[in-house]
C-alpha cells in the first residue's frame, strides 16, 4: 500500500513538476528584431513565434539537455544548447541572414542578364520578346538598354563608342558568326533569331568573361530553351508574311519546327515608302530545334535554321550622282549541336559544335559581289566546383574561317583568307566571404592567318556596400582580328586591342533597381589605311587608336502584374578615335554623346491585353561635311521616336489567339541619320549633300496567331 | 487500498489519455487559432505552431497540411514578388512533406492547386502557362481521389471566375461549378475533427456575389 502511494506521488511529482519558462529576443546582426521567428525545443511542441519587437517566452515541462531551435524564413536556422533547469530569461539569440539569389554578391559590371529562372536578373526573356521598336528583334530591344547607341540605319548594335563587328554573338556558347540578314546601304538589318527561341541571355557591355573572345566591345549570349513543355502548333498571319510552328514533345525529347516566309510587298504599297522598291524584300527561313534529354543532369540540343532573304532598290548614289539599281541575295545555314552533363556533383561537362555558311550576292547595276563566309567551331568547357565558394571554369576551342569573295567589276578578281584559330581559357571565381567575390581569368589565342599569339588577363569583383546595393568592377584586355574587309586585301594586319575598365554601383529593393555605371575604354592597334579597297602593299597598318569613356544610368521599378513596369535608360559618351582614314582624331558617326529611353509596359486585366511603349532619344550624331574644313564637327538633328505595341489576348473558333499591332515612330518625326555628299562640288564650290532618313516615316506591322 | 488503487490507475490512465490526445489538442487548439487569424503575423503564428507539430508527430499529414495553407493564405497579403515566392516555396516544402506522407490524399492535392495560383501571380506572363496547365491536373486529381470533396470544386470554381470569357472563363461560366460546390460543401462530413474543413463561406459569399 505504502508503496503504491509512494509510487503515485513519484507519478504525481513527475507530472506537476513546476515548468521551465524561456525567454528572451530574437536579433539580426546589426542588432534589429525579428518577428514571425518560430522559437521551439527540438522534439517537442513547446515553442513559440517572436513578437514584432523580436520578444518570446514559453513555458515547457522539458528538462535537462535540450536543443533550442530559431528558425524563420530568410534566415539561417539557429540550433542553441541548453540546459533547463530553471526558468531561462534574456536570452539573445542572434540570426544570420541567408544568402539567397537576391542578396548574394554578383559580379554585374557590364552585364545585362535575362532570364526565368534567376531572380537575380533586372530583365524577363519576355520584356526582350515585348519591347515595343524592338519589333521583336533581340538587338533592338538590347538597343534601348544603356551603352548602346541607336544608329538607325544600321539595325545592329553598337556598343559604348565601337562598331557593331566589335559585338560577337553566341548561342548556347557557341558563336554565331553572321547573327544579322543582309543590309542594304542606308538601310537597318535585323537579327536573324527570334527572342522566344531563347529562355535566357546576357548583353555584356564589356569586361566580360575570358571564355570569350575576338570581341572588342561587346558580347550578347542567348541560351535556348529546354524541352518544349508540351507538343502543340500555331499558325500567325501577318501584314508582311506568314509563319508557323510546330512542336512535337516526347518524355525525354522535343522537337521543334518553324517555318517562315515574309514579303513586305503589300505593307510597302500600302505604307508610304521613300525607297523606290524593284523587288520587295523577301525572308524565307525554317529553323529546327531537337532537344534530347541523355540522364538527369544531361542535354543534347541541335539546332539549325536555314535562311533566305533577297530584295532591290533604285538607289540614289549621291556620291557619283547616279541612280544604280542595286540588288541582294543571302543564303545562310546555321547548324550548332551542344552536350550539357555532370559527371558527378562537382563536375560539368559542356561540348559544342557548330558550323555556319553564308553567301551574300550584292549586284549594283551590272557589277557583282559575291562573298562566301564559312566557319566552323569546336569547343568544350569543364567546371568544377569541388570547392565551397570557389567555381573554376576552363576550356579550349577551335574554329576556321573562310572568306571569299568574287568581284565583278571593270574585270575579276578575287579576295580570299582563310584562318585557323586556337583558344584556350581557364577562369575562377571566388566567393572570399560573404560580402565579396572575385573572378580572374586568362585566355590565349592563336590565329593561323595572322600567325598572332597572345594571352589577355580578365578581372572582376563585387563588394557589398549595403543590405541592398553592391560595387563591382571589371577589368579585361581584348584582342579581335581585323574585320573582312581589311584582311581580305592584306595578311600583314595584326589584332586590334582594347581594354575595358568598368566600375558598376547597383542599388537593388524590392521591386526597384538603380544602376550607375562607369567605364574608360582604351582602343589601339585599330586599321588605319590611306585608301579604302586597296590592294598596295603597307595601304592598311595596325596604327590607329582611340578611346571611349562615359556613364550608363538604369532605373527599373518593376511593379506586379498589371501594374506599370517600365525602365529608364541613360547613356554619355565620349568616344574619338584616329583610325580607317581620318585624319585626325574625331568622334565616329555612329557615336551620339547622348542616349536615353524609356520602355513602360501593362497589362490590362480586363482586356486582356498588353501595351508597351519605347521613347528613344539620341543627340546628334557626327557627319563628314567636305564644306566644313573641321573634320567631323558637324552634328545631325537630334533623334526621337516613340514606338508602341498593343497585344491582345482572344479566344477565336474555340481556339486561343493572340492579335498583335507594332507602329513605330507614332508622332511621325524627321529622324536623319547623316548626309551622304557628292564627291564634286558644284559650280559654286559646294558640295551637295542629301540626307539619309528611314524608309518610311512610320512603319505599321499586324500580326495574327492562332494556336491550333 | 482499492480506493487508492482506483485513483492510481485512474491517474494513470488519464495521465495516458492526455499523452495519447496531445496531439488532438495541440492541433484543435491550433485550428481555433488559425480560424481567428486575419492578419499575416497571425498566420505565421499558427504556421509556426503547425510546424512544431510536424516535427514531432511525423506520420501525421495535417500538420504539416496546415502549415502550408497559412504559409500560402499569408502569401496572398504580399505584394513584393520576391517575398510572395518565398512564402510559397516554404508552403510547398511542407506540401512536399505531407505527400510523402500521404501521397493519395485529395485535400492536399486541393491545396496544391491552391498554392499555384500564388505562383502565377508573381509573373504571370511567364509562368501563366506552365502553371495553369499544373493547377487543372492537381485539381483532377483531387476530385479523382475524392469525389465528394468540395474543395476542387470550389478552386475550379474561382479559377474559371478569374479567367476571362474568351477563354471559357467568366461568371457564367463559373456559376454552374460554385453550385456543384455548394451542394459538395452541404454534404461533406470532414473524416474527423481535425480534418480540412473550409471554404464554404467563402464559397457562398463567391456565389452571391454572382
Amino acid at each position: 500500500m505504502k508503496t503504491f502511494l509512494i509510487i503515485l506521488f513519484q507519478f504525481l511529482i513527475f507530472f506537476a513538476q513546476a515548468q521551465v519558462t524561456i525567454s528572451g529576443t530574437v536579433v539580426t546582426k546589426p542588432e534589429k528584431p525579428v518577428s514571425g521567428v518560430n522559437v521551439f525545443l527540438q522534439g517537442t511542441y513547446d515553442g513559440t513565434t517572436s513578437d514584432s519587437l523580436g520578444w518570446f517566452n514559453f513555458r515547457t515541462d522539458a528538462t535537462g539537455e535540450q536543443t533550442l531551435i530559431a528558425s524563420c524564413i530568410g534566415f539561417e536556422t539557429q540550433a542553441i544548447p541548453l540546459k533547463l533547469s530553471i526558468n531561462i530569461s534574456n536570452l539573445k539569440i542572434v540570426l544570420v541572414e541567408e544568402i539567397n539569389e537576391l542578396n548574394e554578391v554578383t559580379i554585374n559590371a557590364g552585364t545585362f542578364e535575362a532570364s526565368d529562372k534567376k531572380k537575380s536578373v533586372i530583365l524577363k526573356p519576355l520584356d526582350i520578346a515585348l519591347t515595343a521598336g524592338a519589333n521583336g528583334d533581340i538587338f533592338g530591344a538590347f538597343g534601348t538598354l544603356p551603352g548602346s547607341h541607336r544608329v538607325g540605319e544600321e539595325g545592329r548594335l553598337f556598343v559604348r563608342g565601337g562598331e557593331s563587328y566589335e559585338t560577337k554573338t553566341f548561342m548556347d556558347g557557341m558563336l554565331i558568326n553572321t547573327p544579322y540578314f543582309s543590309k542594304m546601304p542606308d538601310l537597318p538589318t535585323r537579327g536573324r533569331f527570334s527572342p522566344i527561341l531563347f529562355n535566357g541571355s546576357v548583353f555584356s557591355t564589356g569586361g566580360y568573361s575570358a571564355e570569350f573572345g575576338q570581341a572588342l566591345s561587346s558580347i550578347v549570349s542567348l541560351n535556348t530553351t529546354a524541352l518544349e513543355p508540351e507538343s502543340k502548333s500555331s499558325i500567325s498571319l501577318l501584314s508582311v508574311g506568314l509563319q508557323g510552328s510546330h512542336a512535337k514533345r516526347w518524355d525525354n525529347a522535343s522537337l521543334a519546327l518553324t517555318g517562315e516566309y515574309l514579303h513586305t510587298g503589300f505593307s510597302n504599297r500600302i505604307i508610304k515608302q521613300n525607297i523606290d522598291w524593284v523587288k520587295d524584300p523577301v525572308i524565307a527561313g525554317s529553323t529546327l530545334m531537337f532537344r534530347q534529354k541523355t540522364s538527369e543532369t544531361g542535354m543534347i540540343k541541335t539546332f539549325g535554321s536555314f535562311s533566305y532573304d533577297a530584295s532591290s532598290l533604285l538607289h540614289n548614289n549621291f556620291q557619283q550622282s547616279a541612280l544604280q539599281e542595286i540588288s541582294l541575295d543571302n543564303k545562310n545555314v546555321y547548324v550548332n549541336t551542344t552536350w550539357n552533363e555532370m559527371l558527378n556533383d562537382n563536375w560539368l561537362f559542356q561540348t559544342g559544335v557548330a558550323i555556319n555558311t553564308d553567301r551574300e550576292k550584292i549586284r549594283p547595276d551590272a557589277n557583282e559581289l559575291f562573298t562566301t563566309r564559312k566557319s566552323g567551331q569546336a569547343k568544350f568547357t569543364l567546371t568544377n566546383t569541388s570547392l565551397k565558394n570557389l567555381t573554376t571554369k576552363t576550356g579550349a576551342e577551335y574554329m576556321f574561317y573562310d572568306y571569299s569573295q568574287d568581284i565583278r567589276m571593270n574585270g575579276e578578281f578575287q579576295l580570299a583568307f582563310s584562318n585557323n584559330q586556337y583558344a584556350t581559357f581557364i577562369e575562377s571565381e571566388v566567393k572570399a566571404t560573404r560580402n565579396l567575390a572575385l573572378k580572374a581569368g586568362v585566355r590565349a589565342e592563336h590565329h593561323t592567318h595572322i600567325s598572332k599569339t597572345n594571352a589577355v588577363p580578365r578581372l572582376s569583383a563585387a563588394v557589398k556596400t549595403g543590405k541592398y546595393s553592391q560595387l563591382s568592377a571589371a577589368y579585361g584586355a581584348f584582342f579581335q582580328n581585323p574585320a573582312d574587309d581589311y584582311l581580305k586585301f592584306s595578311s600583314e594586319l595584326s589584332p586590334e586591342k582594347s581594354t575595358h575598365s568598368i566600375l558598376t554601383w547597383q542599388f537593388r529593393k524590392d521591386t526597384r533597381t538603380l544602376r550607375i555605371e562607369a567605364y574608360y575604354k582604351g582602343y589601339s592597334d585599330l586599321v588605319k589605311f590611306d585608301e579604302e579597297f586597296s590592294l598596295e602593299p603597307g595601304n592598311y597598318t595596325n596604327t590607329g587608336s582611340g578611346y571611349s569613356r562615359g556613364i550608363d544610368v538604369f532605373w527599373r521599378n518593376q511593379k506586379e502584374f498589371g501594374k506599370s513596369d517600365y525602365w529608364i535608360s541613360y547613356s554619355w559618351t565620349d568616344a574619338k578615335r584616329n583610325y580607317r582614314d581620318f585624319p585626325v582624331q574625331a568622334t565616329p558617326n555612329y557615336v551620339s554623346e547622348h542616349n536615353f529611353s524609356v520602355v513602360y509596359k501593362r497589362f490590362i486585366l480586363p482586356l486582356n491585353s498588353f501595351i508597351s511603349g519605347t521613347y528613344s532619344f539620341a543627340s546628334g550624331r557626327p557627319y563628314f561635311n567636305p564644306n566644313n574644313p573641321e573634320f567631323m564637327v558637324d552634328r545631325t538633328k537630334t533623334y526621337n521616336d516613340l514606338s508602341i505595341g498593343l497585344t491582345r489576348i482572344f479566344y477565336l473558333f474555340n481556339t486561343q489567339a493572340v492579335a498583335h499591332v507594332i507602329v513605330n515612330n507614332v508622332p511621325g518625326f524627321n529622324n536623319v541619320f547623316g548626309y551622304n555628299y557628292s564627291a564634286t562640288p558644284d559650280c559654286n564650290g559646294i558640295f551637295q549633300a542629301q540626307p539619309v532618313t528611314p524608309a518610311q516615316k512610320r512603319m505599321a506591322v499586324f500580326l495574327i496567331s492562332f494556336q491550333l | 487500498m482499492k480506493t487508492t488503487i482506483t485513483i492510481f490507475f485512474t491517474v494513470l490512465f488519464f495521465l495516458a489519455q492526455s499523452q495519447e490526445s496531445q496531439y488532438q489538442k495541440a492541433m484543435q487548439k491550433t485550428l481555433n487559432e488559425l480560424n481567428q487569424s486575419s492578419v499575416a503575423d497571425d498566420f505565421i503564428s499558427v504556421a509556426n505552431t503547425f510546424e512544431r507539430i510536424s516535427q514531432t508527430e511525423t506520420a501525421e499529414w495535417l500538420p504539416l497540411y496546415y502549415a502550408a495553407y497559412a504559409y500560402v493564405v499569408t502569401s496572398f497579403e504580399i505584394e513584393d514578388g520576391n517575398q510572395k515566392d518565398q512564402y510559397l516555396d516554404k508552403a510547398q516544402q511542407f506540401l512536399d512533406k505531407a505527400f510523402e506522407i500521404a501521397p493519395e490524399e485529395s485535400e492536399l492535392f486541393a491545396l496544391q492547386a491552391f498554392l499555384y495560383p500564388g505562383k502565377i501571380m508573381v509573373d504571370p506572363m511567364g509562368r501563366g502557362p506552365e502553371y495553369m496547365g499544373k493547377i487543372y491536373e492537381a485539381l483532377d486529381d483531387a476530385t479523382r481521389l475524392n469525389p465528394d470533396n468540395p474543395r476542387p470544386y470550389f478552386l475550379r470554381a474561382i479559377t474559371t471566375l478569374n479567367m476571362p470569357p474568351e477563354f471559357g472563363g467568366g461568371p457564367a461560366a463559373a456559376k454552374p461549378i460554385f453550385e456543384t460546390a455548394k451542394e459538395k460543401f452541404e454534404r461533406f462530413q470532414p473524416a474527423t475533427p481535425l480534418s480540412p474543413n473550409w471554404g464554404k463561406e467563402i464559397n457562398e459569399a463567391e456565389l452571391s456575389k454572382l
